[in-house]
């Protein structure tokens, strides 16, 4: 080897760069070679001498010089800060600002009544039903804002006449127009209606738990009714009622008492609805109208001011902040009425607030305060929205809470954790368990959000939306349509006011029934129907429609699965199914039925118990739609299959549908002003000499044998037991039980007996029952079997009675079914002749 | 100071932490690029340039060099390019005697030896300066130097060979020896 090769590998031995055992072959070679040691030297020589120049004039600082350079060299002297603040804002205003104009439509806004008003104004159907005269006044009575849109009630009125006008905001169209008379105020109406409701006993239990009646709004109410004539046709009355609305609050919650200070009656009772709904409703106009402008000017600023490096975008975020965090409030106090886009908004903003806030905050801008109150107020309006989340679902699935809390907190934490990334990054000490901890914290989110999806509905969660909007429900109308097993059809329109108001229409087979229940009065407009009838009748309508019904039905739901949304009369709906949970729906039915049982006769209740217990074959399926907005139920369909007398199945069937939630429903005894009963009416239990309701049932057992002492078969006799229940709402008294037979000694003479009671008394109050008994001897030697039967079946039972009114009537009880007309309780000594 | 520290501020947009790694570097860098040109003031800019554009990459890159190493590697090419920019000089008229006539007002406090030294070096070509300022000035072992040029430790130990025996040779040319 030439040593000319030695040369890298001395000058690498020289700086020491050779690994060891290069080394040690260098070092014998070198040992045997001076001209390699002549390099070394050389090598070593050279290097020694470059080493002299690390010496080096002492350098100038030139910190401030270059940082100078470095923040003049971009307009936003902050490229992070510009990198990822720029697309997210942009596009976050973009975004906002689209949003808030599709929501807001700034350029189609009017206050609503304002709205109403020229919409009424300017309709030639009002014009026409006002006679064309100047419309004096325009005055919204009722407000309704829900999925139809926003409907107002109208009152129109001119020097003579007034009509009340339904419209619809969104359709801009006055949907129906009746002809009203307005009674007018009197001085003193407030004070009467305070007296008027420390009456009712219903306010008097919520001012003894602390309630406090707070302001009295004195303003009219529009009942809008249709009214069937007698000839069947159908037209609108319209009643203006003077309506005082106290505010009773009791425990944060606010009780609405409406007041008809002039009839002197309490109207209804009921919780409100968030009662600031209608005051957000009208800051939203103010919103949409004043700040949304401002706001979509300030988008366009940010968007261009940070998109082409504008010197004072940094004081445009500080302003976005700003203004995201006052739209994010609002939005959040909006979001009340808690309508999903909403939530979405007021999330969604006071979080873009946030993000903007806090990034200019560490950009050390001139103008603090601006980001700062940002922050704070888009902070402010998450946790309001939070709070109203969990206040508002107070009665929901506690689980879906709690989603809902954790996914809104992994999103404030992403926006934190965002925004100071670097920060997180830099933690040297954490690095190491950072990364994985923080992969596994997303995979277990994503894992929990893939279990929980919360973005699909859970039907329970509808379910209990929906338990706890009938809850709250005041009022509310619904028209029920069935087909029975054997194509029967039932046709029905009802209306609830809280708490036990009812007024049903019943159609079944062309038949017309109408009952108004109020309280414990129940009164009729009937066709033909027995008093059973009528009693199992409303009270299937009014159980079946009861609030309480409705809630306990909800309940006892299982197996509840999610149909594809639907839409019921315009309103977006969730459709569940499920099925009646069956022995808590016996349980149920067997409880109602016990309540009712002293006002039915007993064979009807023994029956209806043995009913109830073979309905454990009842497969009752219910659909439900419900509203995605307000969670109250829109439409039910019950369908039920159970076996008849052969075992075929069949299946009925009953559509209801609700509506007019909350509005104003009167429900009025159909009485007239001197309290007599309306024509057709008739109060149900009360006894009239004209009525075809029963005013007794009965329960009669009979028995053939031979007299006490005798056995042969001229001495026979019939023996009666006969059991009376008064089923009416008045107290008889002259009670007289006679018994009228063709079964007597001599062949078709007639007989009359007098039953005795078993305990001497002739008064029988409503739901008493009162046993008699009697023995009608007869000769049964010249009978034949059959004769006896024959006549022994037109043997009648009169039950005589005087009324509350004086009035001597008597009932006719019909031994249709004798109970044991041959043999009797003693064997004769032989057979009758045949 | 501590560099990844500093360097995520610098990334969250805190251009003042920087002032923390100038100060960290600024003499060996100066030194470094001194050495390189010859030209102290040029040093200075070339040194100023050298941060700026670091400051920009740290924005825009995560390197995967060392700090050190990437921030020799900006301050070598910004060198380079100093060195191009002079050649292109050359070709303008009455501008190229300066071309390797290094001015003495601008080293200030060197010694006489040193000056030799200095002149001994700035005419090893630029590729072997280059290792022999990284390895003699600036400490740098030859891994470093491979990571901080881009190149294989064997091309280092060659070219550290290769310019020690041009140094020596222009070293005793320009009589330093003497």
């Amino acid at each position: 080897m030439n040593c000319k090769d030695f040369e890298e590998l001395l000058s690498a031995y020289a700086d020491g760069e050779l690994p060891r055992t290069q080394r040690e072959f260098i070092e014998e070679h070198l040992s045997s070679c001076a001209d390699c040691r002549e390099t070394l030297a050389q090598f070593e020589a050279a290097g020694r001498r470059l080493s002299l120049l690390r010496e080096a004039p002492k350098a100038p600082d030139i910190r401030r010089t270059t940082l100078s350079k470095i923040k003049t060299s971009n307009t936003l002297s902050d490229r992070s800060y510009k990198r990822w603040v720029r697309p997210v804002t942009a596009a976050a205003a973009i975004v906002a600002v689209i949003a808030i104009l599709l929501v807001a439509q700034p350029w189609d806004i009017e206050f609503p009544e304002a709205m109403a008003a020229s919409i009424v104004r300017n309709s030639p159907e009002v014009q026409a039903a006002l006679n064309g005269e100047e419309i004096k006044e325009v005055e919204v009575t009722t407000k309704v804002v829900d999925d139809e849109g926003n409907v107002l009630m109208m009152l129109v009125r001119t020097e003579e006449r007034a009509v009340a006008a339904r419209v619809n905001l969104d359709t801009k169209q006055v949907t129906e127009i009746v002809r009203v008379e307005v009674p007018d105020f009197q001085l003193g109406d407030e004070q009467k209606a305070i007296d008027i409701a420390r009456a009712d006993p219903r306010v008097q239990e919520l001012l003894a738990q602390g309630g406090v009646i707070g302001e009295v709004h004195l303003g009219r109410s529009i009942d809008i009714r249709e009214i069937i004539g007698p000839d069947g046709t159908t037209s609108k009355e319209g009643t203006v009622i003077p309506t005082a609305l106290l505010t009773i609050e009791l425990d944060g919650k606010h009780w609405n008492i409406a007041v008809d200070p002039h009839e002197g009656k309490v109207l209804s009772i009921g919780r409100s609805q968030p009662s600031g709904a209608m005051i957000v409703v009208h800051i939203s106009h103010f919103v949409t109208r004043f700040v949304a402008p401002v706001l979509l000017f300030l988008g366009i600023l940010l968007v261009s001011g940070l998109s082409f490096g504008y010197r004072r975008a940094k004081t445009i975020a500080g302003v976005a902040a700003l203004a995201l965090g006052i739209i994010g409030l609002f939005m959040a106090l909006y979001s009340l009425s808690s309508i999903w886009w909403r939530l979405v908004l007021s999330v969604g903003i006071p979080a873009v607030g946030l993000i903007i806030g806090i990034a200019d905050l560490r950009q050390r801008g001139r103008r603090r305060w601006m980001p700062i109150t940002g922050i704070v107020l888009g902070s402010l309006a998450l946790l309001l929205v939070f709070l109203n989340e969990i206040m508002l679902n107070i009665n929901d699935v506690p689980g879906d809470n709690i989603v809902a809390v954790i996914g809104m907190a992994v999103v404030i934490a992403g926006i934190i954790a965002y925004a100071f990334k670097e920060q997180i990054m830099s933690i040297r000490v954490s690095v190491r368990w950072l990364r994985p901890a923080i992969v596994a914290v997303v995979a277990l989110v994503v894992l929990i959000i893939a279990l929980v999806q919360p973005w699909s509905v859970s039907p329970q969660s509808v379910i209990s939306k929906a338990y706890a909007a009938t809850e709250g429900l005041v009022s509310y109308r619904a028209t029920i349509s069935g087909t029975g097993s054997e194509g029967d059809t039932l046709d029905s329109v009802i209306e609830f006011v809280f708490p036990d108001r009812f007024h049903a229409r019943i159609t079944s087979d062309g038949e017309t029934n109408e009952f108004i229940i109020v309280g414990d009065e129940q009164y009729v407009k009937s066709g033909d129907m027995s008093r059973n009838m009528i009693i199992a009748f409303s009270k299937s309508a009014t159980s079946m429609l009861s609030k309480e019904a409705t809630l306990k039905l909800i309940d006892s739901l299982t197996d509840l699965q999610t149909l594809p949304d639907e839409k019921i009369e315009g309103v977006d709906s969730f459709h569940l199914k499920g099925r009646v949970d069956m022995e808590q729906a016996i349980e149920r039915e067997k409880a109602r039925l016990a309540e009712m049982q002293s006002r039915m006769d007993p064979d009807d209740y023994n029956r209806m118990m043995e009913s109830v217990v073979t309905s454990f074959n009842i497969n009752t399926e219910i659909e439900l739609w419900i509203g995605k907005n307000d969670s109250l139920i829109r439409q039910m369909i019950q369908t039920t299959q159970f076996p008849d007398g052969e075992g075929q199945l069949q299946t009925s069937s009953t559509t209801l549908t609700f509506y007019d939630f909350n509005e104003p429903i009167i429900i009025e005894s159909p009485l007239d002003s001197n309290g007599e009963l309306l024509k057709g009416w008739q109060l149900a239990g009360s006894i009239t000499p004209d009525s075809k309701q029963r005013v007794f049932g009965r329960n009669i057992t009979s028995s053939i044998g031979a007299q006490e002492g005798y056995d042969d078969w001229a001495h026979q006799e019939v023996e009666y037991t006969i059991t009376i229940t008064n089923n009416s709402i008045e107290t008889v008294k002259d009670v007289r039980v006679t018994i009228s037979t063709m079964l007597t000694d001599e062949a078709n003479k007639p007989a009359t007996m007098e039953a005795q009671p078993e305990t001497p008394a002739d008064i029988i109050a409503p739901g008493e029952s009162r046993t008699y008994h009697a023995r009608c001897p007869f000769d049964a030697s010249g009978y034949t079997k059959e004769d006896i039967l024959e006549l022994q079946e037109v043997t009648t039972i009169l039950v005589h009675f005087t009324t509350k009114g004086g009035e001597e009537l008597q009932e006719l009880t019909e031994l249709l079914f004798p109970d044991a007309p041959y043999p009797s309780k003693t064997p004769p000594a032989e057979p009758p002749a045949d | 100071m501590e560099e990844a520290r500093v360097i995520a501020l610098v990334r969250a947009g805190e251009a003042d932490a920087f002032a923390e790694i100038i100060e960290h570097y600024q003499t060996s860098i100066i030194r470094y690029l001194y050495r390189m040109t010859g030209d102290y003031e040029m040093a200075k800019d070339l040194a100023q340039d050298t941060f700026i554009q670091a400051y920009k990459g740290i924005l825009k890159t995560n390197a995967e060099l060392s700090f050190k190493a990437w921030l020799y590697r900006i301050a070598t090419n910004n060198a380079l390019q100093h060195h191009r920019r002079k050649k292109l000089l050359s070709f303008i008229p009455f501008t190229t005697k300066e071309q390797y006539i290094p001015d003495t007002a601008n080293q200030p406090n060197c010694p006489g030896e040193r000056i030799a030294i200095n002149e001994a070096l700035l005419k090893v070509p630029k590729e072997q300066r280059t290792c022999l300022v990284l390895h003699f000035v600036e400490g740098f072992k030859y891994r470093e130097i491979a990571e901080t040029l881009g190149c294989s430790e064997d091309a280092v130990r060659k070219r550290v060979a290769r310019g020690k025996k041009l140094f020596i040779s222009a070293y005793n040319r320009e009589g330093g020896g003497a």
